[in-house]
């Protein structure tokens, strides 16, 4: 179970939200280094190339002409602008921590400001101490809500995002439209309907069974193996789609 | 509730959560949505706001409960996001809350500063009595270039152009002034460091290069640059100092709250003065190391360009102008 944090909304309605934790954040960070790095790579690459197609020149890139302005600068600028700018115009998110399914908020669950966005990124420079981000990691693994310095300062942390889907919608709504059976076990339907390929299958086949019996819905005929399967898995769908049964 | 209510429930108000979806997922270009689009989502994320409080009590930890959840979490923070007004802030930035920060740390600053100084003659006599100790802190070329009656600045340009050469010292302005706050994290103490680290070897190269004479010619490149790059360092000083006071001195407040307080009050200074860091990069690269200006001219660039800092910073350039 992870680490949750309440806040209050402005409506005084209290929500739960899930911390993202040291793994959660070490993997969005390796997906945007990934990210960045190919990125920079890609436009020293871009402009090497297009100088030896068009003129045959070989570029030195470390002989310090304006050229090498041309290719260094912006590429650091990709690399170290990557996280301040993206975070800002991604509202909390990087495409790796929209990979990992994290987001930055402030401290009311919100989108966190520009300028604390900027400073959780100018605190990297601390976190990053002596290297590969020990201090931040290690401040991350003992902090309360675990977050490195760069989020005290800022007043942000990185939670686990949630999304209401379409289709999660769309399961709600269908809830209230089945007239033949009580919400809490159409939820428990919905539920390991949606687990249902990651399940072992003696698992699955006996939690469903619990829960058609709770129902009191008869279970399909002891068939080979796959066939039961098959068969109690179309009963759960009938029953999710308000078919009679 | 009854198994009833909670059907009738649910089946009054889904439609009206897939229409906040709706609305919430189409809402790109938030200056061009309708506004009766925007009623809409204000309206009907009231009204989740309630539902949620209800799903919650009837249907703990559901997926129910979870979806409206996400989808109230979403529409909350669509509602009340701070709108981006760049250019507002920025100019209120530097027009009102800098010269509040600066005035607030006017005494902080001047003991950075003191500190800086002190550690200037320290390494000045230090190196004075002893050339062979700035190996210390002095790259080996440097020792050679000075040995040989040069200065180390002056094949500059031949090895990198002004353009190259603005960057790269300005770039490690920023990160030096940036390490000096951030440091302030650590109770101060790696704020105290780098101000005397850098005080020392200030003054201990002015001693070195002072055995060749040619102090003066060091003199003569750091003038036009120097005041502001210098200045700036302090301030950053200052600013760290501040972090670590709040960790150490937290009042009221929690360690993490002062700390917080800290950063938001003294970083807003460090926006301004990197971008003077921009301009002294420019000036080390273009008219430092450029021999065709005289030394009065570089002296006028330096007092100028820290006039300037300066009045920014206490906001005294505005009421000039207003009292024009």
């Amino acid at each position: 179970m992870d680490d949750q944090i309440t806040i209050q909304s402005a409506d005084a309605t209290e929500l739960s939200l899930a911390i993202a934790g040291a793994g959660s954040r070490s993997y969005a960070f390796l997906l945007d280094w990934h990210i960045r790095f190919v990125l920079a790579s890609a436009w020293v690459l871009i402009v090497y190339l297009t100088l030896k197609l068009s003129n045959g020149t070989e570029l030195d890139l470390f002989n310090n002409s304006a050229w090498t302005t041309v290719t260094w600068i912006p590429a650091l600028v990709i690399y170290f602008l990557y996280h301040p700018v993206l975070e800002v115009f991604m509202h909390g998110r990087t495409p790796g921590k929209r990979m990992a399914g994290v987001r930055i908020v402030d401290l009311n669950g919100r989108t966190p400001s520009i300028g604390a966005l900027v400073i959780r990124n100018v605190f990297r420079l601390v976190d990053s101490l002596p290297s590969l981000y020990m201090v931040g990691f290690t401040v991350c693994l003992f902090s309360k809500n675990a977050v490195r310095i760069g989020d005290m300062a800022a007043g942000t942390l990185l939670i686990k995002e949630q999304r209401a889907t379409a289709s999660d919608l769309d399961q709600v709504s269908l809830i209230a439209l089945n007239t033949d059976y009580a919400p809490e076990h159409l939820e428990l339907v919905n539920s390991l309907l949606s687990r249902w390929k990651d399940m072992d299958t003696s698992k699955r086949l006996a939690l469903a069974e619990k829960i058609l019996e709770r129902m009191h819905i008869t279970l399909p005929a002891q068939d080979a193996a796959n066939v039961y399967s098959n068969s109690i898995y179309e009963k759960l769908v009938a029953v999710q789609q308000g078919e009679k049964t | 509730m009854s198994q009833h209510s909670l059907k009738t429930w649910l089946q009054s108000r889904s439609g009206h959560w897939q229409r906040l979806n709706e609305l919430l997922s189409v809402q790109k270009d938030k200056r061009s949505q309708p506004l009766d689009e925007v009623l809409e989502i204000v309206q009907e994320s009231r009204a989740l706001a309630r539902d949620v409080s209800l799903a919650q009590s009837v249907l703990p930890n559901s997926k129910t409960t979870h979806s409206l959840e996400a989808l109230f979490t979403r529409s909350d923070d669509v509602i009340y996001r701070k709108p981006q007004a760049f250019w507002y802030e920025f100019k209120k930035l530097i027009v009102e809350e800098v010269p509040q920060v600066m005035a607030d740390l006017h005494n902080t600053f001047f003991a950075t500063a003191s500190l800086f100084i002190l550690m200037a003659i320290a390494g000045w006599l230090l190196v004075w009595n002893y050339p062979e100790m700035v190996s210390l802190f002095a790259s080996t070329t440097m020792v050679d270039y000075v040995q040989s009656g040069k200065l180390w600045t002056d094949d500059l340009l031949n090895v990198m152009p002004s353009s190259v050469l603005s960057v790269s010292i300005m770039t490690n302005n920023i990160v030096v002034s940036l390490f000096a706050f951030v440091l302030g994290a650590f109770y101060g103490i790696g704020t105290l460091y780098i101000i005397g680290m850098n005080g020392f070897m200030l003054g201990g190269v002015f001693a070195f290069t002072a055995h060749y004479d040619l102090d003066e010619r060091l003199f003569n490149f750091v003038i036009a640059h120097g005041v502001v790059e210098l200045t700036v360092i302090c301030l950053a000083g200052a600013a760290g100092i501040r972090l670590g006071e709040a960790i150490i001195r937290p009042g009221d407040r929690s360690r993490v709250a002062a700390f917080q307080a800290a950063v938001n009050q003294a970083g807003k200074l460090l926006v301004v003065v990197s971008l003077f860091l921009v301009g002294a990069g420019i000036i080390e690269g273009y008219v430092s190391p450029n021999d065709s200006y005289p030394l009065e001219s570089r002296v006028v660039i330096g007092v100028c360009y820290g006039l300037l800092l300066w009045t920014v910073l206490t906001g005294s350039i505005w009421k000039f102008g207003k009292s024009k």
